[in-house]
């Protein structure tokens, strides 16, 4: 279904309620399905910078299954490094 | 890939902080520290589980959100559970049509309970197992 048939369906039992506000409700509709159910998946991949240790995530991320470094499943550490480093 | 290759990859490791990766790699020389920075440029890849985009005014056709005349890029079979979101909170603002609201509020529960049966279930045809996960 489009934005546009979901909106009219809406409408059918809400003829009062305006475009936005109705918009405002499927974005959240949509935000908790995908967070509830988890049923979008994705790969993200981008080059690492020598000495550079934080890479910023997308917001559309849940959650990181599993990382990959040259072609390989790396670990989670479980914690954080003993030593900071903020670059 | 060459067996040096493997052993690199596997000395690194990641963690999440602050809504950024970290990498790093088992420190070998450096003493005053089990992981240091990595220091080499090579692919990474996160297999992740994302939201979808939003829903926006525009019409046509492109990137930027789900326009007008654009789906969701959720399974066809729970846009439904969209609309039945939406329309029950419709019904939450009318109190003498309280008991619509809980039952479109309830289509809405059943179809992530669906969708959630979906997510874990092999295309393949395998049996689907549920993760655990805190809510």
């Amino acid at each position: 279904m489009t934005q546009q048939q979901l909106i009219e369906t809406v409408k059918q039992h809400h003829p009062e309620m305006g475009e936005t506000q109705i918009r405002i409700y499927l974005n959240k509709a949509l935000d908790e399905f995908c967070r509830k159910t988890r049923v979008l998946n994705t790969l993200y991949t981008f080059p690492t910078v020598a000495d550079q240790r934080y890479y910023d995530l997308s917001d559309d991320i849940i959650e990181i299954t599993r990382v990959d470094y040259d072609g390989y499943e790396i670990p989670r550490l479980v914690g954080k490094p003993e030593k900071t480093d903020v670059s | 890939m060459s067996v040096d290759q493997r052993k690199s990859a596997l000395k690194k490791v990641y963690w999440t902080e602050r809504d950024a990766i970290g990498l790093a790699m088992v420190s070998d020389s450096d003493l005053s520290a089990a992981y240091v920075s990595v220091n080499e440029v090579k692919t990474v890849t996160i297999h992740a589980v994302k939201k979808d985009e939003n829903f926006v005014a525009t019409t046509g056709t492109g990137s930027g959100g789900i326009r007008m005349g654009e789906s969701p890029s959720i399974p066809e079979e729970f846009h439904d559970a969209l609309a039945d979101y939406a329309i029950a909170k419709g019904y939450e603002t009318k109190p003498q049509l309280l008991n619509n609201a809980i039952y479109f509020k309830n289509n809405f529960r059943e179809a992530i309970n669906e969708a959630k049966k979906y997510a874990n279930k092999g295309r393949d045809g395998s049996g689907y197992h549920i993760r655990q996960y805190d809510y």
